[in-house]
């Protein structure tokens, strides 16, 4: 964009620069000032300079060191380390939300028998949603009574949407709950869906539960791993 | 060869990440205070900490040694970022000062000279204005007011308080360069 002449005309550019500097100048004539700033050099020197006359107004101050984390948000912010898929929480609540719904409609249509009309919905209690690092493979894994039955026994019901790796290596689920124990779920098959009951351990266990893991049972590598939401803490 | 900030900043123009962290450990607990001073706010000005270093890592290729320092350089960075933010959102800070506060700022741009022991140019320069206009200058440069909040703060018209603010920048400007 052309700059009209008259702001090359040294009065009004240190009017400006004055206006500029005081702070007396709106939002909207600093934004215009701030573009003039990028095309005219003189202006920009001459603003350099005038704050160079003024900053002792503001340097005779104690010097105050920020919070560490003002460091590594100006990393983050420059993409220098990028956060981790799994510790961001609108990935989370995406991926669980989505997920969740077609583990609803999955299990709505395993449970649903013909000559049982009246137990057509089971609600999911805890869902999680386990991914891997270096593959697309995701593993959904909701616990629901088995029916409506306020008595019914508590399952778990797992949603691999492809194998984790090619020679099929032999996998448990672990959880680990809030206080940070571990508990196994116990062996898991490389099949779309499976679905076991929850020993009373396994369900008092799962009530504490923050984090899912599915870790090779040889050499204990973490294959896919994942947040554990209540249902409770999915909706909010 | 010490390493000046000029040169951090250099190097950091060369995409050095390890000289720009050094130029933040430098500059920040210089810069993170005037935030403070003027933002009256912990969080909006490690905010606009940040802010500001991300365009130094950005812009540090306009930076030119000879036109200023590098602190002068980060420094107006930070000040303007500030100061768009305030005005950006109109902060109409004398509503949440307590009578106190405001008392207290007045006291302090009035006296800031009197409570310096080593007067430098700018202080002999200041000590040269009128009080209006000294007042005004600090509370609007130092502490980021504008206008209008000067005009309820100090109970004097705009327009008076629009001519010391000019009055007292077209002043300053030429006694520090003298």
């Amino acid at each position: 964009m052309r700059v009209p002449l008259r702001y090359y005309d040294p009065k009004l550019q240190r009017l400006l620069i004055n206006h500029y500097v005081s702070g007396s100048m709106s939002y909207r004539a600093r934004r215009r000032m701030s573009s003039l700033l990028q095309q005219i050099p003189q202006l920009e020197e001459q603003l350099l300079m005038v704050e160079a006359q003024l900053q002792s107004l503001h340097t005779n101050q104690v010097q105050v060191p920020p919070k560490a984390q003002v460091w590594n948000k100006i990393e983050a912010q420059l993409g220098w380390h990028s956060v981790r898929w799994w510790q961001k929480g609108n990935y989370w609540r995406a991926s669980s939300g989505a997920l969740a719904l077609s583990l609803l409609l999955v299990l709505t249509l395993q449970i649903q028998d013909p000559s049982e009309v009246s137990s057509e919905y089971v609600p999911i209690s805890y869902v999680g949603i386990l991914n891997g690092h270096d593959s697309t493979t995701s593993l959904a894994a909701a616990v629901h009574r088995e029916t409506d039955a306020p008595n019914a026994p508590w399952m778990m019901t797992l949603h691999l949407t492809q194998p984790w790796s090619e020679s099929n290596e032999a996998a448990s689920l672990w959880i680990t709950d809030d206080k940070g124990r571990k508990l196994s779920m116990g062996p898991i098959q490389v099949k779309d869906t499976q679905q076991f009951q929850l020993s009373d351990t396994q369900w008092q266990f799962i009530q504490g539960a923050v984090w899912m893991e599915l870790i090779a049972d040889n050499g204990g590598r973490v294959i896919l791993q994942g947040q554990c939401l209540s249902l409770k803490q999915w909706k909010s | 060869m010490s390493e000046t900030d000029e040169i951090l900043l250099a190097r950091t123009a060369m995409g050095d990440r390890g000289a720009f962290k050094r130029l933040y450990l430098s500059l920040s607990p210089r810069l993170f205070p005037v935030l403070m001073q003027l933002m009256h706010d912990h969080q909006l000005a490690e905010d606009l900490l940040q802010e500001t270093f991300v365009r130094i890592w950005n812009q540090a290729s306009r930076y030119d040694l000879n036109k200023s320092g590098a602190y002068t350089w980060s420094y107006t960075i930070a000040r303007h970022l500030a100061l768009d933010h305030l005005r950006r959102l109109s902060l109409r800070r004398t509503q949440q000062l307590t009578d106190l506060e405001i008392a207290f700022e007045i006291e302090t741009a009035s006296e800031s000279l009197s409570s310096q022991n080593t007067l430098n140019k700018v202080d002999h320069c200041l000590s040269q204005l009128k009080d209006n206009q000294r007042q005004v200058l600090i509370l609007s440069y130092r502490y980021g007011y504008e206008q209008g909040e000067l005009v309820s703060l100090l109970e004097h018209p705009l327009g008076a308080i629009k001519s010391w603010l000019r009055r007292g920048m077209e002043f300053m400007q030429k006694c520090v360069s003298h």
